[in-house]
């Protein structure tokens, strides 16, 4: 299965990167921005009030929006693990640490707190936007900076903020999905009740091994039932169990054990 | 309810090829323009143009500026996201072509109060693809 994630993540990189050169080539009309689903959500309160779209998000945006929502309530944040390119580069730096888990000097209580930046950074980026009609957010989001080759509103400073993101994201796992990406939080609140959740059984033998994987910082081998709005479905806690069926795939109810 | 780790995968694509299938079908206007009214007795034909530079609202709005100073043009409609012009007008009084000069042609910037050229052109009427202007 893990095979199958990294196939679905770097197939998803590749079509990313190859629309934005195509764009940027001018042998195609469709951009990187097409096919976000943040721009649907960017796109809806001008919709709601105004019957018309932000700047350049349109149809596509909204339904792919709204596709994810469906899709967050059936299996929790897989986009953020599955689908989203710059979760796919947070997780490749991720993987390149030798230590993985969170830094000892974010302490747990920090570490909560931190995230919730997120929700601010979200309201803020959809209020200046209905505000302004414009994607402000464009020139320091990572998808489009770095997949638009070059794109419009992408300015030398847009290369230092990223440099800075990536920065933070070295010294921090995903630290740019936990503390400070806004569609992460919007679909925080969906993926708490999605339906699709993993399981601890009476097969768990308490190593921990689960725990060290996460790249959520979710103590997997402490809860019976991951119910924490962060979890991804990577299944990367799966991967590394000694046990087979130690932590299983469910839907809510029925006991495992 | 124990379930096959597979499903994720594709719970993802259905709903992925869905989407993009499914908004190929459903359209929104960026804009809409009011021009002139018809003329009672005549029948108003719609172009659809496809317009390479038109990517958002505004510059659905700039095009249609040009489009609506051709005599004849009674009501335009921008399709942002598909780069699209739908263009109703008088067949008595002008024409596709027409209309294709004037979207193509110079673009009034109010901060600067400059002309600029070439800020648009239209690579399909009625979905025929057409040649670059000279």
């Amino acid at each position: 299965m893990n095979i199958t994630r990294r196939i679905f993540q770097i197939s998803i990189v590749i079509a990313a990167l190859t629309v934005g050169v195509r764009y940027a080539m001018g042998d195609s009309r469709i951009t990187v921005e097409t096919y976000c689903p943040f721009g649907g959500l960017e796109g809806l309160l001008s919709l709601v009030t105004h019957h018309q779209f932000t700047c350049a998000t349109g149809e596509r945006n909204l339904i792919l929006f709204i596709a994810l929502l469906v899709l967050t309530l059936l299996s929790r944040r897989v986009f953020c693990s599955w689908i989203c390119p710059v979760g796919t580069l947070s997780e490749g730096i991720f993987r390149l640490r030798k230590r993985r888990r969170t830094p000892a000097a974010i302490s747990r209580k920090w570490d909560r707190r931190l995230r919730l930046i997120r929700l601010p950074v979200l309201l803020i980026i959809l209020f200046l936007t209905f505000l302004t009609g414009e994607l402000i957010f464009r020139g320091v989001d990572p998808y489009y900076v770095l997949f638009s080759i070059h794109g419009h509103d992408v300015q030398w400073w847009s290369y230092i903020v990223i440099g800075f993101i990536v920065a933070g994201i070295v010294a921090v796992p995903m630290a740019w999905c936990r503390y400070l990406c806004p569609l992460g939080v919007a679909l925080w609140p969906f993926s708490r009740i999605g339906l699709i959740r993993l399981k601890r059984t009476g097969a768990c033998i308490q190593c921990g091994k689960c725990d060290d994987a996460c790249p959520w910082g979710i103590d997997v081998s402490r809860a019976e039932t991951i119910t924490s709005g962060e979890c991804t479905l990577c299944l990367e806690c799966t991967r590394v169990c000694p046990v087979k069926d130690a932590l299983e795939l469910r839907t809510p109810g029925g006991a495992p054990r | 309810m124990k379930l096959p780790r597979w499903i994720i995968p594709v719970v993802i694509v259905i709903l992925t090829v869905a989407a993009v299938q499914g908004s190929k079908f459903i359209r929104i206007p960026s804009a809409e323009m009011e021009v002139s009214e018809e003329i009672p007795g005549t029948e108003p034909v719609r172009g659809v143009f496809i317009v390479e530079g038109v990517t958002c609202r505004d510059t659905a709005v700039s095009a249609m500026e040009n489009a609506a100073a051709v005599d004849g043009v009674l009501r335009l409609t921008a399709y942002a996201s598909h780069n699209r012009i739908d263009v109703a007008y008088d067949p008595a009084r002008t024409g596709p072509q027409a209309i294709r000069s004037a979207i193509e042609g110079p673009v009034y910037q109010e901060n600067t109060g400059e002309f600029v050229f070439n800020l648009y052109r239209v690579v399909e009427i009625n979905g025929v693809p057409v040649p670059v202007s000279e």
